[in-house]
């Protein structure tokens, strides 16, 4: 059954928090930038396993650009569109 | 191991003889003249030719000179790797100012000691890759500029009230770059930087290294970093290479980048090539095809050997270690590419035209092999420490010769680095020093005193702080990471919180930070 949008972003949220925010969620807007900012440099990996195991997709290294992760709701929009295309 | 060593006949390299009449600018524009339409600088918004970039600093050097900068101001460029940071250095460095390259992710407190400090004329907020910069600019109230073929930057306003500093008669022994690094009080520290300093260097780095006019440089340390500033990208500009500025690293992308822009260089430190082995651990890859890239290179932070033979099983290269020191300039000893490769962790040989001397606590020279404090001496040494002549004078003695406080000896003419004497952190290659986060930790209204100490991690350093929090207070872990975010770099904010009850003293009533090192690392499994 496809993942709805709310529940995409919600596993987004809470992993992020949880892995980069000490739980702190009041940390994390809508638009807080993530890569460069809220993810560091080996975050970027987490990022990548996390996405790809959660939500049973491929993620190129291609795709991994600011615009694609500039933020959750742009996460959750790329995410959203790779389980589309499955 | 692959020998990729490009033939170096024919190949255009290092244009110019460094003379003593040289600023760190003039390395553009024999290039401009020789290979105009050679691209000198790319980042992810574009690139310029050797033509361009040359028009670009004497533009830029028109526009600041116009903003009441005047020779022997300081001017700070606030940002992360990029050309127009890259440029506004250059232009700042033209007219006999001082650039004072200063890392966007510096936390508001830290941005502003460094200002006050130095007594910026100017800043540039460099904005096109960087939102730390445009933060930074919108606190400080910057006014977006559109300056030519620069491109957009933001000005801060001026400062009136600053004096330049004299003008040296000899234009090497002016300065070129007034680096900060956090001192051992917790307080800034400006490591004043010659263009003779910084030439010296970058020319015997790159002859080291070859370089030429085909090469292209991964430029990933930022220029707000000695190594960065000097050894890639002016190492890069004097041999008419061409260097691709990126403003943070993650493996992915510098995976990309390496295949993409067929890169022929990369300097980095231990833990950008730890990630390397995390990612392709992920991506379940044995090896990388780089088929052009022929030097891969760190320093910064000591070396672990098994990091080392794992990064060049997956290269295909040997890694080559140095070691160096902002106030160095910073090269100190470096592994030649024309040698066998090294096994172990050697930061090889001493750089041409710098001296060592190892000594006993006694200041006296300690026996052939054995282990002592390294002082060196050389046309790299620093100028001195910008306002802090008793520092400078601590540092430097009378007959040249400067004190890393980090213990090292010899082998056969091969150095390494055994300890530190000083209270240092390295993490992902920029200095931590306890005492500045100590500082911030112990100005929160709930902690009685911390103590921050260091414990190795995968290639790298990890800082961990002890909190001694006031008996009645509810402290919690996630408060302290989100105080100290708000006032520290995220290369210095701790890993984790350790609350203890008691600090550890010694007899002299001082924090026993050996002891917390040695629990520190008893409890790496729970933390």
């Amino acid at each position: 059954m496809q993942m709805q949008a709310t529940e995409i972003e919600q596993e987004i949220r809470n992993f992020l928090t949880e892995t980069f925010l000490f739980g702190r969620s009041e940390a994390l807007n809508d638009d807080t930038p993530l890569l460069g900012n809220v993810i560091d440099s080996q975050g970027v990996i987490e990022l990548i396993a996390f996405v790809q195991e959660r939500f049973t997709i491929a993620v190129d290294d291609e795709e991994v650009t600011i615009d694609n992760f500039a933020s959750v709701k742009s996460t959750v929009a790329f995410i959203e569109g790779k389980l589309r295309s499955k | 191991m692959i020998d990729r060593t490009v033939p170096q006949h024919q190949l255009p390299s290092i244009s110019t003889n460094i003379s003593a009449a040289m600023r760190v600018s003039d390395v553009v524009k024999p290039w401009a003249d020789r290979l105009p339409d050679h691209k000198a600088a790319v980042d992810p918004n574009g690139s310029w030719t050797y033509r361009e970039l040359a028009g670009i600093i004497s533009h830029t050097a028109d526009w600041l000179r116009g903003s009441g900068v005047r020779a022997g101001d300081r001017v700070m460029i606030v940002g992360e790797n990029c050309r127009e940071f890259a440029a506004v250095l250059l232009a700042v460095a033209s007219l006999d100012a001082w650039p004072v390259p200063v890392n966007a992710r510096l936390s508001p407190r830290e941005v502003d000691a460094v200002r006050d400090h130095c007594e910026a004329r100017r800043i540039v907020y460099t904005t096109s890759v960087s939102v730390h910069a445009t933060e930074h600019a919108n606190r400080h109230g910057a006014m977006p500029e559109d300056v030519g073929d620069l491109g957009r930057t933001s000005l801060g306003p001026l400062n009136e009230n600053v004096k330049t500093e004299p003008i040296d008669a000899d234009i090497g022994s002016r300065v070129a770059a007034l680096i900060y690094t956090s001192g051992t009080t917790g307080l800034p520290k400006g490591v004043m930087l010659t263009h003779s300093n910084l030439l010296f260097s970058a020319g015997g780095a790159a002859k080291i290294r070859s370089l030429n006019s085909e090469d292209r440089l991964y430029g990933i340390l930022p220029l707000s970093h000695i190594v960065g500033l000097s050894i890639v990208f002016l190492g890069a500009l004097l041999s008419g290479a061409t260097i691709y500025l990126e403003p943070r690293f993650d493996p992915v992308a510098a995976r990309v980048a390496l295949e993409r822009h067929r890169i022929t260089v990369m300097l980095g430190v231990p833990s950008m090539f730890s990630l390397f082995l995390q990612y392709a651990k992920m991506r379940k890859l044995q090896s990388f095809e780089f088929p052009a890239l022929r030097i891969i290179s760190c320093s910064g932070a000591p070396l672990p050997p098994a990091i080392k033979s794992s990064v060049e099983s997956l290269f295909g290269l040997p890694l080559h270690h140095g070691y160096g020191i902002t106030e160095c300039s910073p090269n100190v000893a470096q592994v030649r590419i024309d040698q066998p490769p090294r096994s172990d962790n050697s930061v090889g040989p001493m750089f041409p035209g710098v001296e060592a001397r190892l000594v006993g606590p006694d200041r006296q020279p300690v026996p052939v092999g054995a282990v002592g404090e390294l002082w060196v001496r050389g046309p790299n040494i620093m100028k001195g420490y910008y306002r802090a002549p008793e520092e400078t004078a601590a540092a430097i003695d009378a007959e040249g010769w400067f004190n890393t406080r980090d213990l090292a000896r010899f082998e056969d003419e091969n150095l390494f680095i055994v300890g530190r004497t000083k209270d240092l952190i390295i993490r992902f290659g920029f200095n931590v020093y306890p005492a500045e986060v100590e500082a911030v930790l112990n100005a929160h209204p709930a902690v009685v005193q911390s103590a921050v100490v260091g414990r190795t991690a995968e290639g790298d350093e990890e800082i961990l702080a002890f909190v001694q929090p006031s008996p009645s207070s509810h402290l919690t872990e996630a408060d302290l990471a989100e105080y100290a975010a708000k006032r520290l770099a995220p290369y210095k904010r701790p890993s984790h919180f350790l609350f203890v009850s008691t600090m550890p003293m010694t007899p002299s009533g001082k924090i026993a930070k050996a002891d917390l090192a040695k629990i520190a690392d008893d409890i790496r499994q729970k933390v």
